[in-house]
């Protein structure tokens, strides 16, 4: 591949990168604070994408304006609107995990998985 | 004039009536008032059908912005047999709640419990009808959402950490669902699944097309629980109340099924799916042995 492509993929092989390391962190910790981490970090890459394909080179925000050129070219809009919606959704989740946290804190006193796992044996 | 908002109304309906549950401190009172939700929903979703099987498929442009661009619901035979069926579960078992939920339910927080049902009802309704793929997504975590928190509440101190998976694994699917949708919208540039299938057209060769069919596939899978990653659905139904087990085993993943079937057949194509991909014989061979590994496990379960 040539040195131009890559570098004009660039954004896509953050959101590469970035879904991986969300992904890995939700597969690999048993830390149940940190399961949430890699969650917000596997999603935030999503928007990234979302954001990426919305943009143009060169172009604005889509306001008309009359002093505009004409040739101007304008941004779609619609997967920033759309991504709004997803963040929304990312928060409305980040918070009932974190809440479900704290019950399982004080059922058991622990949020390591591995620790909740050897107590549910015992008990 | 109310009739001819009808498939917007039996989404709207339970989706109103939620919040209010909320203000209605009494018991007994919230109990009603969720039922009479419930029953109402039901009855307008026959209703619906009866008139989708008079008339043919009703498009209900949401806003009055017509469709490509605007938010299009649909009401053909499929959705609102779905619909109908998804609505009477939900009557049914929650005429029976009260039992279940005083012996299994913190009383303090049984007012809580009928919003819950009440939005995670109107999430599954939203999927059904409506025509617009993002919509999907946003009804899919409506539901999902209300149906970790509906888990959770389980007396068993286990029902946190069963929610907690669920939740972990149902947020990869809907995001997994999010990426295909986003690589569907930069080949198409539409969200309306109609017009969207309309662009795609007979071109089947594209990679983009394969990663984001993969993307919803996988995705879809992890919410219907077939086999290699169902790993949620055991605790989650078994710590979960029983009101709530019975509406949501019975509704959720048979809906998730349906969103699949409606993003194969009226996006991608039968065509694309299994004779391009052979997706029938991956799906044939995990469901066998999904089928085959839960009845193994079902004999030597030793709690029952």
């Amino acid at each position: 591949m040539e040195l131009n492509s890559l570098l004009g993929l660039f954004n896509y092989w953050i959101v590469i990168v970035l879904m991986m390391t969300g992904f890995y962190i939700v597969i690999a910790r048993g830390n149940l604070i940190k399961t949430v981490i890699g969650l917000n970090i596997f999603q935030i890459s999503v928007f990234l994408l979302y954001i990426t394909m919305g943009r143009m080179k060169e172009g604005t925000a889509p306001i008309i304006q009359e002093t505009a050129q004409a040739d101007q070219a304008y941004s779609n809009p619609l997967p920033s609107v759309l991504i709004l919606t997803a963040i929304v959704v990312g928060v409305a989740t980040t918070a009932l995990a974190l809440a479900l946290i704290v019950r399982i804190r004080e059922d058991y006193g622990t949020i390591e998985e591995d620790d909740i796992l050897v107590l549910d044996r015992e008990s | 004039m109310i009739e001819q908002h009808l498939p917007v109304l039996v989404v709207v309906l339970p989706l109103i009536a939620a919040p209010l549950c909320v203000f209605l401190f009494n018991r007994a009172l919230v109990y009603l008032f969720a039922l009479t939700t419930c029953w109402a929903t039901f009855g307008l979703s026959l209703f619906l059908l009866t008139k989708v099987l008079q008339t043919g498929p009703i498009s209900y442009e949401l806003g009055n912005w017509p469709a490509p661009y605007g938010i299009e619901y649909i009401a053909d035979y499929f959705s609102t047999f779905v619909m109908s069926f998804v609505t009477g579960v939900g009557a049914v078992v929650l005429t029976y709640a009260p039992r279940s939920l005083s012996q299994e339910v913190d009383p303090s927080r049984h007012y809580l419990v009928y919003p819950m049902y009440l939005l995670c009802m109107s999430g599954l309704l939203g999927i059904c009808i409506t025509g617009d793929l993002f919509n999907v997504f946003v009804f899919l975590e409506i539901s999902s959402l209300s149906s970790y928190a509906l888990i959770s509440l389980g007396r068993s101190s286990r029902a946190p950490l069963a929610a907690f998976q669920y939740l972990v694994m149902g947020t990869i699917g809907a995001t997994f669902l999010l990426i295909g949708i986003g690589l569907l919208y930069q080949l198409t540039g539409t969200l309306n699944m109609a017009d969207m299938a309309a662009q795609l057209g007979d071109d089947h060769g594209s990679r983009t097309m394969l990663v984001a069919f993969a993307f919803m596939t996988v995705g879809l899978c992890i919410k219907m629980a077939v086999f290699p990653l169902h790993t949620w659905l055991p605790n989650a139904y078994t710590y979960a109340p029983s009101v709530v087990t019975a509406f949501i085993a019975a509704t959720a993943t048979k809906v998730s099924v349906y969103a699949f079937v409606r993003i194969v057949y009226s996006i991608f194509t039968p065509q694309f799916a299994f004779d391009v991909h052979g997706l029938d014989v991956f799906l044939t061979a995990f469901s066998l042995v999904g089928i085959f590994v839960a009845s193994m496990a079902a004999i030597y379960q030793g709690n029952l």
